[in-house]
Formats: structure tokens, sequence, C-alpha cells
């Protein structure tokens, strides 16, 4: 469960998210939308301690992101990331999952690798990776991670109808998991989510799915 | 009970799993390290320059010859080795940045300062290790050419380690602060300008001022300078500069040992510069 409340952000004078109150309940899957420039990447930053916060609090399963031990029932995958190019796909998996300070399960790395379709490509450097295969290995971590809560931004941005069918049937997968992501894509929205939370005017409302689409057939932002 | 065991052992659990953590830093960054231009192509050009130096100082005289080689190389590596630690250090971090690696370890496990002491650890043991080996390795040609004194080699060693690890420091702190390549550039060379050139130039102007009742205040800041004090540990380690007939003002100048103005200057540049980028790279991180 993500609980936010009352979180204000501003660059300057600016105020990018003004006393936002958002709840995701368990299992939900929350789509973030906004026009770009909304706020929509400085909320997640700003949720993840990634960013100050003026005012407000996000918790995770009831634990403020100002306390320890919050990490643990998150996952969050960045918008566009790279992670290690000089690494093959396995290496990658295996750095990120010994960061627990445990040892690597290299048979459940393997076993996740080959979920993604990513098993005979574990040995290339990411350099020679696609969008789309970047994309399913940085899905692979989070399967790793296995955190109740995932958290991404943008996942199928740029990907070709393939490899966008590929990510959404992992996410689809989840379906034990809280999801939070940010997408412009109103069908995958329409396939995946249970709710949408739409973000305008540095305020956020949240709507279950049909509610959203029936009040806006077009899937534009509603304002 | 287990609970109990857990909490008894609990400091010891942690240790064993930073010290995995670690591990897999130090692993990962070798791999980028190794599998990179970067590392290589520094090493090849400090290689080629020590043969040359070598091939140059052949005619020196046997007594004093090796200490001399060791001081004309360490006078070498003072131009070479700052560049290397700044640009490789601080494009180690800014990668972080780029790749967007650096939000997922600090929304999974890392806080900023966490983040920041393992990736320093880690590119320190990298850079500092193979500039070491070559060092050693750098001593069977050494063998031959000189009367060789392996305390000297160790010295001069130590004087090589401080110089990369202060400026690989520095890099992680500009690496910390900056957010595009271009940037990073400019700042890693203004940095290594300021300490080969404008330093010297400010040093220069004050010191006909410099006075019995000021001199104090004048050492200090001489030696806050990390490349007077690895020059004066390593002319005075090496012989060159014995402290036994220094006038009344340069005993003033000299008030502590040069083992410890070196130990102080690198303790209070490594710890100052790791301080500093935790402050400017702070983004609110708690957890």
């Amino acid at each position: 469960m993500i609980e936010i409340k009352g979180l204000t952000v501003a660059y300057g004078e600016r105020t990018v998210l003004d006393r936002v109150d958002l709840t995701i309940g368990k299992q939900e899957r929350c789509a973030l939308v906004g026009n770009n420039g909304a706020g929509k990447s400085t909320l997640i930053h700003a949720m993840l301690g990634l960013l100050p916060v003026r005012h407000g609090i996000a918790a995770f399963n009831g634990i403020s992101h100002r306390d320890k031990g919050w990490k643990k029932h998150v996952s969050y995958l960045p918008e566009k990331f790279q992670m290690y190019p000089h690494l093959t796909g396995e290496e990658n998996l295996r750095f990120f999952a010994s960061l627990d300070g445990s040892p690597v399960d290299m048979a459940r790395i393997g076993e996740i690798l080959r979920k993604v379709r990513l098993w005979d490509a574990r040995g290339r450097q990411l350099r020679g990776y696609s969008k789309g295969m970047l994309q399913r290995l940085g899905l692979a971590l989070m399967l790793y991670f296995d955190s109740e809560i995932l958290i991404l931004d943008e996942p199928t941005s740029g990907l070709d109808p393939d490899g966008r069918a590929v990510i959404l049937s992992i996410l689809h997968s989840l379906a034990d998991k809280t999801i939070l992501f940010s997408s412009h894509h109103m069908e995958e929205i329409k396939s995946i989510c249970t709710h949408v939370a739409v973000l305008t005017n540095a305020q956020i409302q949240k709507y279950t799915v049909q509610q959203y689409f029936q009040t806006n057939p077009s899937g534009g932002v509603v304002i | 009970m287990a609970a109990a065991a857990g909490r008894r052992h609990g400091p010891v659990v942690w240790k064993e799993a930073d010290q995995v953590t670690m591990t897999a830093y130090v692993w990962k960054e070798w791999k980028e390290q190794s599998r990179g231009k970067g590392l290589w192509g520094s090493l090849i050009v400090v290689v080629l320059l020590s043969v040359l130096l070598l091939v140059e100082s052949r005619r020196l005289p046997a007594e004093q010859g090796f200490q001399v080689f060791l001081l004309s190389l360490y006078e070498l590596n003072v131009y070479l080795l700052p560049l290397f630690g700044l640009f490789s250090a601080s494009f180690a971090v800014l990668q972080e940045k780029e790749q967007k690696t650096l939000p997922i370890l600090l929304a999974k496990k890392e806080s900023y300062a966490g983040f920041l002491l393992r990736k320093s650890i880690a590119v320190q043991v990298i850079t500092l290790s193979v500039c070491v080996l070559w060092y050693f390795i750098f001593a069977v040609p050494m063998l031959s050419a000189f009367t060789f004194n392996l305390a000297d080699l160790l010295r001069f060693q130590l004087a090589v380690v401080c110089l990369l690890a202060i400026f690989n420091q520095i890099g992680i702190l500009l690496g910390s602060m900056g957010t595009t390549k271009m940037q990073l550039v400019g700042m890693n060379l203004l940095i290594w300008f300021t300490f080969i050139f404008l330093l010297d130039l400010a040093f220069l102007y004050t010191l006909p001022d410099v006075s019995n009742r000021n001199i104090f205040i004048f050492s200090l800041f001489y030696f806050l300078d990390p490349l007077h004090t690895l020059h004066f540990y390593l002319e005075n380690a090496l012989g060159f500069f014995p402290l036994g007939h220094l006038s009344k003002l340069m005993n003033q100048m000299v008030w502590l040992p040069p083992q410890l103005f070196l130990l102080a200057d690198t303790v209070l540049w490594l710890t100052g510069a790791y301080g500093l980028a935790v402050l400017f790279g702070r983004k609110g991180d708690k957890g």
C-alpha cells in the first residue's frame, strides 16, 4: 500500500506538487497520467526520497520514507535507465542482487532471465542490448527483488509494439503486487490498470479505470 | 531463541552483509573499468613516460641515481596522475547518474552517503591497485639500472598512492556536483590547472610578505596544498631535504615531521572531499 499525504515539492518559486494526497491500496495497479512537465517524475522522485520535499509524507506499507526500512518494500525502475553497459545482463543482475548482502541466488537469476526472455542474451554486454531488452532486464531486476510495491516511470516509452506487449504481459503476471506506473499510453492503461491518478495543476485526482474512461473516453488528461 | 541468537549475532551479520555489498561494488567497478578504455589508456601513458624517463636517466650516478630517478618520476606523475584521477573518478560517479543506476540503488538500498562511500572505496581500490602494481613491475628494470633500495621505492609508492587517492576523491566530489559531461570536463580541467599552476602563483605572490609573525598561517595554507606536502615528504624521505640545518624561519614553517604533514593532508582531503560530496549530492534521502 502506498499513502501520500500533503506532499509539496517546489523548484524555487514554482510549486510542482501542492499538498498532494494519494492512496494506492494493496494489489491495485494505478497509472499515473499527466501532460509532459505536469510533475509525474517529480512525484515519484519525491516519494522515493530522491528529491527534497517541502511538506508532506509518503509511506509504503505503513512505513514513512523518512524512516528506515521502507526500501525493502519498494522497487523502482526509472525512465530511460541504462544500467552498466560494460557488464553483461547477468552480471548487472548479480550486482544489484548482492546489494542486500545475502548470497546471490544464481539459479533464481537464471529462472527470471528465462521468464523475461533474456536467457540467450545473458552473456552479452548491455551495449549490445536493444531498448526493449533493457526494459525487460529492468523488470527482471524487479522480479528478483520481489518487493510488494513496484514503481515504474514510463516502462514502455519508446518501445515497439512487440516490446510493449512483452512488458505488459510481465506486468499482467504480477497480480499480487501494488504497482504505480507513469504512462501516456491509454491502451495499456485500459488493459492492465485498476485505477488512474491524474496529475494536473500540481494536484492529483484518482479514479477507477472505468470512471476515468467513462468521463474521458479519449483518454486525454482530465482538467 | 532464534531471534535472541539473531540479536546476539546482529552486528556480525551486518558486517558480513556489508562486506558482501562492498565486494560487489569493487567487483562491478573492476568489470566496468577493465572493459572500458579509460583505465588502460591512462596506464599506457604512465608506462610509456616511465620507460622514457628510465632510458633518459641511465646516465645518472649509481649512488644517488635511484633516488634522483624516483623524484623525477614522481614529478612527472604530478602532471599526469591528478588528471587521470579527476577524470576517471568524476566520470565514474556521473555515469551512475546518467545510466540511472543511482536512483535504482538509492530507492532500493543505499543512502547517498553509503553509496558514495562504497563507490569511493571501489574506485580507489581499482585505480590504486593498478598503479601500485605497475610500479612494482617497473622495479625490475630499475633493479638493473640503479643501486636499488626497496625502502625508497616504498616511500615513492606511498607518495604516488596519496597523490592519486586525493585526486580520485576530489574527482568523486566533482562527479557528485556535476550534471553533464561537458560541465565535468570544465570542472576537472579547472581544478587540475588550479592545483598545478595557479596555487603556486598565489604562493609566490604572498612570499615577500612572509615573516616570523605570520609564518605559521602561511605554513598552514602551504601544506594544505597536497602537492606541496607530497613533494616535501618525498624530498625529505629520499634524503634531498634534511631537516637538521634549517633556519629559524624554516623551523617555524616545518612545525610537524613530513610524515605527519602527509598523513594529516591525506586524511583531511579524503574526508573533506567525501563530506562535501555527500553535502552537494544529497537529495533528501533518509532511508
